[in-house]
């Protein structure tokens, strides 16, 4: 037996190997006694396991024994209590309850204490939330309240009954406005927080000048890549830098935001990456493309996530380009990729932002027979490479049936503002 | 500068590499130089096998053709002028290979040198030198696998290198990204191929052509496994047949090979909602799959391929002194040539049926041409082949309800690209006979591919780098060919490595090419 293993030349060992690797790799892919429910073990890093981690945020059992749910503002309509959704995050900090709503348009909190709490009030603290949005607190016996605060942060003490439920509302009111409203949109800050906090403040100014147009001036969408390596520091200084914006900012996780596969620290910190809301009359689909795709049960949701009902126009916000064109900033799956573009025109879609390619860029493409613009604008901050880095945001004012847009370029210091961008989209007008 | 560490990983000439030649290849003519005797004790290569029965099939004119079934090369003669004492050995049993460390230990010490500063002793180039020169054994005319290795690896270290330089400098806003990632791709199969190729060359499967190589079979069909880590999801095994007939040129100036695969899912992947506000009554059945999480997503997909793949070779290139009569003279089965030119046209169609949360069915149906992707096969050694291709890509991408699917019109894509390293393994021992000796034959191939779309499977991602990268291919094959049999019968098992490993088996026949003209 030895004399015969002797005999084995190298490239025998290596063609066994490489067997026993191939049957190995078969095997294990069909080993169902090895199997667990989703999420069981937390990777955060993958797309699935952040789609029930968003969800478990947006709910919380306070100490006194509230439950604090995020609700739809349809569920708010028929004071349905019995679920929630993933439309921002609760915690609990010492005996304020904070919740962070994850977007300008309309929600809804739902505070109920169990049978045996003894909790007569809940100390509420709302944050990213439109300075001209309206919240009111709907308490068992028909009391209303009006929460007060400035800029983007509302407190209220809030009323609660014993197994009765009090609901916060959240809705913004864009009418007054007869040339219609602006958002602004941009992505990838990443190693540039500086420059990011420059654009910010620009972005304050935003607000003036849309007001001197008779606009509003309804928030920002971000499309991800926050921060460079998903730190849990990154996050609360990225938290922190967002605290002077007087309006509110919708987010999305990037590549670089999911990092950690122990720690969901974007969704601890922002709330959800797949959501939908309407503003005006636009329909805004989140989504969380993080891990280069989407979640499974995320494209299983589309056709909810992209219903615009009666919305005029439709756009969605992701950070990988579902179109990458020549740029290699793509989905990992293409396919997913295309199917959610399909059904993003099946269901009437206008515009898809997104970001991860750090620059700025326009095109149309035709998807399902329907034409579907696609804009990237990873202008946050994010090194750019040779040449002069076109920093900024792009404009978008939905007026009646259109969308324009444009770029509002926020220079570093010492550089001369740009007077043509590299895309077909032009510079803004300063107002 | 020439890292000689990575010459002397990749470059290690196989050990039955002839002395003599390498000798007569660099020394001067004042100078003769002393042969190792460790390098002397490694006798050329043996012959892969006798010389062609009648049984055996119908051998291809070109040895180093890829694609056809070729006899086995005759004992190989040097290149280079070979010296009688360096003859070389007919023994093939296998020896201990001294090392070099040992040669040194076991060499008697040398007179000192004479200190004439008019005349410096011309001393012996190092080891590493001298692979460099050193002619694979059994091909004529002498080819260096060694330096076209070591060309291998620094074209793909300076081309990965520059395009990650591009990408990081010139970055994303400059539009570089893609043809940028596609040659690191690239880069990274060829630094591999001449790793793999060096220490295949060391472990002594470098040699001439061997007979009856492997290429894509005549006709396949492969299996993918199912099966899912997650309880209560699945995905189904999937199963695709192919058929990839060859047509041969005369005067064996190249091929032309349908490219065609049809397959699919066998059944529905299913995929789970994870929100735990949705899912089910845990104090019921749940959803009788072992879990709670209520159903989100099912996918059946079909995938078609159809392409041409053409291999035009190229004249092989005319040495210093040779007339153009003796390079045509070279022609013959024992001529290699290096280059070939590749225009592979491919067009895809997949389809997925969509069952959707709350019931909705949709079809995507997603369309996409490479009319333009044109490349080029290297041959590295006769038994190492490095293939690379390029081109735009344009899709259609459809989609709507069943039934009611609304196409779209051609975009430019990504850019498509295929990188492939071929090594074939000989597996059966040479001095035991060859074809004709034997009730089978077998031969083998390991294959590394890069390819640079995330259409087909998902792509590679690593740390930050996600969405750039297409997916890699590793492959291991084995070609079985009953002894007179014109039909040969393969096994390929292999997987796709991207953002996840999926593995298949390719089971195929290889019949002949389909040659014009061929007399039977």
């Amino acid at each position: 037996m030895i004399q015969r293993l002797h005999r084995l030349r190298p490239r025998h060992a290596l063609i066994g190997a490489a067997s026993l690797l191939g049957l190995g790799a078969l095997g294990l892919t069909t080993l169902e006694g090895c199997t667990e429910v989703e999420c069981a073990t937390p990777d955060y890093t993958r797309a699935e396991c952040r789609v029930l981690a968003e969800n478990e945020v947006a709910r919380l059992r306070s100490s006194e024994g509230v439950e604090v749910r995020f609700q739809t503002d349809a569920a708010a309509e028929v004071q349905d209590h019995s679920s929630w959704a993933a439309e921002g995050v609760v915690r609990e900090l010492g005996e304020i309850v904070e919740a962070r709503g994850a977007h300008m348009g309309a929600y809804a909190l739902s505070l109920r204490p169990d049978a045996s709490s003894e909790a007569q009030e809940v100390q509420l603290r709302l944050t990213n939330v439109h300075p001209r949005a309206l919240v009111r607190t709907l308490a068992p016996g028909g009391v209303e309240l009006v929460a007060e605060g400035q800029g983007t942060t509302r407190s209220i003490t809030a009323p609660v009954s014993p197994g009765q439920t009090t609901w916060v509302r959240v809705e913004l009111d864009c009418s007054g406005y007869a040339n219609g409203y602006r958002i602004a949109a941009l992505g990838d800050v990443q190693t540039n927080p500086t420059q990011f906090a420059r654009i910010l403040e620009r972005m304050q100014d935003e607000a003036v000048y849309a007001e001197q147009a008779g606009q509003l001036f309804v928030g920002a969408v971000m499309a991800g890549d926050l921060t460079e390596t998903a730190t849990e520091e990154e996050f609360i200084a990225f938290a922190e830098a967002l605290e002077p914006a007087s309006f509110p900012i919708a987010l999305v996780p990037g590549n670089h935001d999911v990092y950690d596969g122990y720690q969901p620290h974007y969704n601890l910190a922002f709330g959800p990456g797949n959501y939908a809301f309407d503003v005006c009359d636009s329909h805004l689909a989140m989504l969380d493309t993080g891990s280069g795709s989407l979640a499974p049960s995320i494209i299983g949701r589309l056709p909810q996530l992209f219903a615009k009902g009666e919305q005029a126009h439709s756009l969605t916000v992701m950070h990988h380009p579902p179109y990458a064109e020549l740029s290699a900033a793509g989905w990992s799956d293409e396919a997913m990729a295309m199917i959610m573009l399909g059904e993003f025109a099946h269901q009437d879609g206008d515009a898809v932002i997104a970001g991860h390619a750090h620059m700025l860029d326009e095109f149309d493409l035709n998807v399902a027979g329907r034409d579907i613009e696609e804009i990237i604008a990873g202008t946050a901050g994010a090194a750019q490479g040779a040449g002069h880095p076109l920093y900024g945001y792009v404009r978008l004012t939905f007026t009646g049936d259109t969308i324009e847009r444009c770029f509002v370029e926020v220079p570093t210091p010492g550089a001369i503002p740009v007077q043509n961008t590299t895309s077909d989209m032009p510079i803004c007008d300063e107002a | 500068m020439i890292n000689w560490c990575l010459v002397l990983l990749l470059g290690l000439a196989p050990p039955s590499s002839d002395a003599a030649g390498d000798a007569a290849d660099e020394a001067p003519a004042d100078a003769p130089l002393e042969t190792p005797p460790a390098e002397s004790a490694e006798s050329p290569a043996p012959p892969e096998s006798a010389p062609e029965p009648e049984s055996a099939p119908e051998p291809a004119p070109d040895p180093v053709e890829i694609e056809a079934p070729e006899p086995p090369i005759k004992t190989p003669e040097p290149e280079t002028e070979p010296e009688p004492e360096t003859e070389p050995e007919p023994e093939p049993e296998p020896e201990p290979e001294p090392s070099e460390g040992a040669e040194a230990t076991d060499a008697p010490e040398p007179p000192p040198p004479s200190l004439d500063p008019n005349n410096p002793p011309v001393l012996p180039p190092d080891a590493a030198g001298r692979r460099l020169h050193r002619c694979l054994p059994g091909v004529e005319p002498c080819l260096l696998t060694t330096q076209r290795r070591l060309y291998l690896a620094t074209g793909g270290i300076l081309v990965a290198g520059a395009a990650t330089y591009l990408i990081y400098n010139a970055s994303d806003r400059n539009k570089v990204g893609d043809p940028g990632v596609s040659l690191i791709g690239g880069g990274l199969v060829a630094v591999s191929s001449a790793v793999i190729g060096g220490a295949a060359a060391l472990l002594g499967d470098d040699g001439p052509a061997i007979y009856d190589r492997l290429y894509t079979p005549t006709m396949s069909l492969s299996v993918g496994p199912g099966g899912s880590g997650t309880t209560d999801e699945s995905v189904p095994y999937s199963l695709s047949g192919s058929l990839a007939p060859t047509l041969a040129f005369p005067r064996n100036l190249g091929r032309l090979r349908l490219v065609s695969s049809v397959g699919g899912d066998l059944g529905s992947s299913l995929d789970r909602d994870p929100r735990p506000q949705t899912a089910l009554d845990p104090n019921g059945v749940g959803n009788g799959a072992g879990g709670n999480f209520d159903s989100a997503l099912e996918i059946q997909g079909l995938d078609v391929e159809l392409g041409l793949d053409l291999a035009m070779r190229l004249p092989p290139r005319r040495r210093r002194g040779q007339t153009r009569a003796e390079a045509r003279a070279l022609r013959g089965p024992d001529q290699f040539r290096s280059f070939e030119l590749r225009y592979k046209p491919l067009f895809f169609i997949q389809r997925d049926q969509l069952n959707l949360a709350g019931g909705e069915q949709r079809v995507s149906q997603r369309v996409s041409l490479t009319p333009l992707n044109v490349g080029a096969r290297w041959q590295v050694s006769p038994r190492q082949r490095f293939t690379f291709y390029l081109g735009p890509r344009w899709d259609m991408v459809g989609y709507g309800q069943p039934g009611a699917v609304q196409g779209g019109k051609p975009a430019l894509g990504p850019l498509y690209s295929e990188t492939w390293f071929d090594l074939d393994v000989p597996l059966l021992r040479p001095h035991l006979g060859g074809p004709a000796d034997r009730k089978t034959w077998a031969v083998s191939q390991l294959t590394l591919g890069y390819i640079h779309s995330r259409l087909t499977s998902p792509g590679y991602n690593t740390g930050a780098v996600v969405g750039f990268f297409g997916h890699f291919v590793v492959q291991y094959a084995v070609r079985f060919r009953p002894r007179g049999s014109f039909v040969a019968y393969q096994v390929d098992v292999g997987a796709r490595v991207g953002s996840a490993l999926t593995p298949f088996l390719r089971l195929g026949v290889v019949l002949p090419d389909i040659t014009p003209g061929a007399r039977r």
